[in-house]
């Protein structure tokens, strides 16, 4: 006989409704599941058999088929586990199939019957096409995220089959948990003497530019990214469902209320892959890094030391906020809408006091600098040099603790709603054809600017983009009329001509000697 | 011309020959200056290339470059016995032995077709020549026991092989030869063959090195720079290493007084060969450097730079001048061996002092501390000369009109951002671009820095960092702030 149930398996972070077939017949007794499944989809005939077993139900010896439709599609993960169980029940005659009709099943089964929940589970709900979907508890308050869909849940195969045939009530799906709002975020009142970090930082979050921190060891580089998310304003609702449902795909742990609400931060380490970053590898197309920092921040710290290859993949979504990865069986898009941050050691030796003060050879110095490609470097809206504060400086400076986060995060709030009233999402992403209708140049910032040009300060994207954070530094200040000359000079200040950039290095004296 | 005691062998032989019989001689594997000056002491070179060749002058059995080879006597022809020295075509090669140079060494051997090609074609070629020796992979080169002078002389025509580097402009001097460098000539250890391009006889002027670190401040190659042209302008010739740093500002400097219209000359002793670009970011100044002044070196053409012939080569800088400028030194730097050079030589060493707090000036600061003496410009220099008559107006005056100091025409290097225009001037009342000035001090600081140090807002700070960009009394460099080298 033929059973037929809907479930859905992960691609990507989207989900993709599945069709599982079973048909059951006389002949040798055999299991067979066609219908491109993976390794761990192939093994779930063990695991159904086991849990099948270990709840009383009786395994049929018989010759059994299992499809998975549509068979173009690669599936993957243990998800398939829960519906093949059931079909394969109601093919045998166990269940009536008016029992499963307009239900669908995703969920992984332990060889005690158990039901686990599987990953991507917020994807998978959105994806199956019916009324109702039965889940493993622990998957619950995930799929409640998405309205309109009746949930149903069960912690055992046993339990499921009692509550199919109507002996037996539904386990309650869990209440929503209250809400607690973002958890506790390391505060920007402890950053102390780096008012160029905290105003970086600030730009960054306001306006969604990517930040180039260059510093020696100790100077407070990680301490200054690790505050970016908690000044960034909390994720709008359609947001927060994306980066849940990313992180869900991921397989990374969702916060009690399984609704991710604060600016994600991801930081690899430097020996990442460039999979590891950009997302695919395998049939399942796990999401990367860079997808897992939507609409948060990826920290990159030691940035020279993560291979130039790995570096020079990010550029492409960094510019589009998305990023399509193809393979031959498939392609993902990917979102990827990032703040990049990222740090490094001005010198190999990390000792650097200004130009010529270290110890490292020139040959080592511009090896040093060459790991960052120029496209890279040119994509860091601000670029600023981190110093460890002298101990007089910090005596004779301002005391007490700076601006906390609160204070911060209301000015970029503030700065951000101007951005929405022009209708773009943050500054950084406002089109080049659009500068000069969103982000009008006084008439001494356009001189300024013109100078920087003619003196090969500036470059010509390098323009664009001093004009988006001057947009935003004029928002933080509350200013939404046209651009102005202290803008344009904040701007120029939060964009440090480092590692040769923008044109201004001593390696390109008027001499063309090459000194 | 005090060349050695004419024999009756060298009647036939003209002074070109001579040349290239010395530039064979100084290409032979393992020869080092010691031993040439002590065979060339002895013999004109074409009776030391015939004794080489009639196996009666040996390489010194061991590593020792410096081992003055002995006199030939008559049992040392065993020493020559290709069986004694290793299989018979394993040699490192001619000309760019000495360790792992094979390279360009074979060029002289198989080059006997096609002496003088450029180091890729002779490379090939090489390859090509020890494939017939026996196969071996370059990676067998090091442990190969160097072919044996006698193997090497008897393929070999140096005439015949020089041709095509004197062609493309290689000169060449053997000491007590034509052309020797005077200085040289009474030097303690002088090289025993020179090569050169360009012309040498600038050599004869007042010489003056300008030598120093190659990882140097923004004010280190401004000081060599200003050095290096108004030098330049006073009739000096500045010599230096064409390094990177500090020596190409030297000469950079010494050829921008060239296009003022100044007879200026510069120098560059190059530790390779001289037509081996080291490097190769100068090439355009080693371009310049020879077409204007020389390029000098004591390793034959096609020789690459090794690590252990700077050190000699700071020797030659020290031997040549009369008086060596340090301007920026590392407390372990290789200009400390130039000054060291100079002292045995009794040449005067003077250096430009720096900040105690900058690395880059650590070896200057003790040389100033042991007593050398301290040169601001070219002015100390040309006093320490007793040249009180050729300061170039260039030189700013002494004096206490420090304003008068700042010259405008002539910028060095550095002061590119202001060059221009009409610079506006900073008014007496702008108490904030004070503060930014004052907070900038001698060394450069970060914007932070500035911003903790003023207690001024970042669009104050920009305010009045721009502003003093725009007059010239700041420079970014690096993301970094400093005051612009006078």
């Amino acid at each position: 006989m033929l059973a037929m149930v809907a479930s859905a398996t992960l691609v990507g972070v989207q989900g993709q409704a599945i069709s599982v077939e079973v048909h059951v017949s006389t002949g040798l007794p055999s299991f067979s599941i066609v219908g491109l499944p993976d390794a761990s989809c192939r093994e779930s005939r063990d695991r159904v058999r086991a849990a099948i077993l270990s709840s009383g139900l009786r395994w049929p010896q018989k010759r059994i088929t299992v499809n998975l439709a549509p068979t173009g599609v690669r599936k993957s993960g243990a998800g398939l586990d829960l519906p093949v169980a059931v079909a394969l029940l109601v093919a045998d005659e166990q269940l009536p199939a008016q029992s499963v009709e307009d239900l669908a099943f995703v969920g992984e089964l332990g060889l005690d019957g158990s039901l686990r929940a599987v990953p991507g589970t917020l994807a998978l709900v959105h994806a199956v096409g019916a009324r109702a979907i039965v889940l493993p508890p622990a998957a619950a308050r995930e799929a409640a995220l998405v309205p309109g869909l009746a949930l149903r849940s069960a912690a055992t195969l046993g339990e499921l089959e009692l509550c199919l045939r109507g002996r037996r009530q539904w386990c309650l799906p869990p209440p929503p948990p209250a809400d607690g709002g973002p958890g506790p975020m390391p505060d920007l009142a402890e950053v102390r003497g780096q008012p160029l970090g905290r105003l970086a930082v600030e730009v960054a979050a306001a306006g969604g530019h990517h930040l180039l921190m260059v510093g020696p060891p100790g100077s407070g580089k990680t301490m200054l990214a690790e505050r970016l998310p908690g000044v960034m304003p909390p994720l709008d609702p359609a947001a927060a469902l994306e980066v849940t449902r990313i992180h869900s795909a991921a397989g990374l742990p969702l916060p009690p209320g399984a609704l991710i609400r604060c600016p994600p931060f991801r930081a690899p380490h430097h020996s990442a892959s460039p999979v590891s970053l950009i997302g695919g590898g395998g049939p399942q197309m796990r999401p990367g890094e860079l997808s897992c920092a939507h609409h948060g921040v990826l920290f990159l710290d030691e940035l020279g030391e993560f291979p130039t290859a790995v570096l020079d993949t990010l550029r492409q979504p960094l510019e589009e906020g998305q990023v399509l990865v193809c393979r031959a069986r498939a392609s993902v898009l990917f979102p990827a809408r990032v703040v990049l941050v990222a740090a490094m050691n001005p010198c190999p030796c990390g000792a650097e006091r200004g130009p010529g003060s270290c110890r490292c050879r020139p040959s080592a110095l511009a090896r040093y600098a060459a790991r960052v490609s120029g496209p890279l470097l040119d994509r860091f809206d601000l670029r600023i040099l981190v110093q460890r504060p002298d101990v007089s400086d910090l005596l004779a400076g301002p005391g007490g603790p700076g601006e906390p986060t609160a204070v911060v995060a209301a000015r970029v709030t503030r700065a951000r709603a101007l951005a929405e009233q022009r209708g773009v999402a943050v500054n950084a992403a406002i089109a080049a054809a659009q500068l000069d209708a969103v982000a009008p140049l006084e008439a001494a910032a356009t001189r300024l600017l013109e100078t920087r040009l003619r003196q090969g300060q500036l470059s010509g994207r390098g323009l664009h983009r001093v004009r988006r954070v001057a947009r935003t530094v004029a928002d933080l200040s509350g200013w939404s009329g046209s651009v102005g000359l202290d803008h344009v000079r904040t701007a120029l200040v939060l964009r440090a001509p480092l590692f040769g950039a923008d044109g201004a290095s001593w390696e390109s004296d008027e001499h063309g000697y090459g000194l | 011309m005090s060349g050695p005691r004419p024999r009756a062998i060298d009647r036939v032989v003209t002074a070109d020959d001579q040349g290239a019989y010395a530039a064979a001689l100084a290409g032979l594997p393992g020869m080092g200056p010691a031993t040439l000056r002590s065979i060339l002491s002895q013999f004109s070179p074409r009776q030391a290339w015939a004794e080489v060749c009639r196996g009666r002058i040996v390489r010194p059995a061991a590593k020792g470059e410096d081992r003055p080879a002995r006199p030939a006597r008559p049992g040392d022809s065993l020493h020559a016995d290709p069986g004694s020295a290793g299989s018979a075509f394993a040699g490192a090669g001619f000309a760019g032995a000495g360790g792992g140079g094979a390279g360009v060494g074979g060029a002289g051997v198989a080059g006997l077709g096609g002496g003088g090609l450029g180091a890729a074609q002779v490379g090939n070629e090489v390859s090509g020549w020890e494939g017939r020796a026996g196969g071996r992979g370059p990676g067998a080169e090091r442990s190969r026991p160097p072919r044996p002078w006698v193997q090497i002389s008897r393929q070999v025509d140096p005439c015949e092989w020089w041709a095509p580097h004197a062609r493309r402009g290689c000169r060449v001097t053997w000491w007590q030869g034509p052309d020797f460098p005077g200085r040289l000539v009474d030097d303690p250890s002088p090289p025993g063959v020179l090569f050169w391009r360009g012309s040498i006889e600038f050599l004869d002027r007042t010489c003056v090195a300008v030598v120093g670190t190659r990882n140097a401040t923004p004010e280190g190659r401004a000081s060599a720079y200003r050095l290096g042209q108004d030098l330049a302008a006073a009739g000096i010739c500045v010599v230096s290493g064409l390094a990177l740093g500090i020596d190409g500002a030297a000469h950079a400097g010494a050829l921008a007084a060239l296009a003022q219209g100044a007879p200026a000359t510069t120098v560059g002793v190059a530790a390779s060969g001289p037509d081996i670009v080291y490097p190769r970011r100068h090439a355009s100044l080693w371009a310049d450097v020879t077409r204007h002044g020389a390029v000098i070196s004591e390793n034959p053409p096609g020789r690459p730079a090794q690590a252990w012939r700077f050190p000699t080569r700071n020797r030659l800088i020290a031997g040549l001048v009369s008086l060596v400028v340090i301007v920026e030194s590392r407390l372990r730097g290789g200009s400390l061996h130039t000054a060291e050079a100079a002292l045995e030589r009794g040449v005067e060493v003077r250096v430009v002092p720096g900040s105690v707090h900058s690395p880059a000036s650590e070896g200057t600061n003790q040389l100033l501390y042991d007593g050398a003496g301290p040169v601001r410009d070219a002015r100390d220099v040309l006093d320490a000369l007793g040249m009180f008559q050729s300061v170039p107006p260039s030189c700013p005056p002494r004096g206490p009109g420090k304003e008068g100091r700042r010259v405008s025409g002539g910028a060095g290097p550095t002061a590119s951002g202001s060059a221009g225009g009409a610079v506006p001037a900073i008014p007496a009342d702008d108490l904030q671009c004070r503060r930014v000035l004052e907070a900038v001090g001698t060394t450069p600081v970060t914007t932070e820095q500035i911003l903790i140090r003023t207690g001024l807002d970042a669009a104050a700070a920009a305010r009045c960092l721009d502003r003093l960009v725009e007059a010239g009394r700041l420079d970014q460099r690096q993301g970094w702030w400093m005051r612009p080298p006078r």
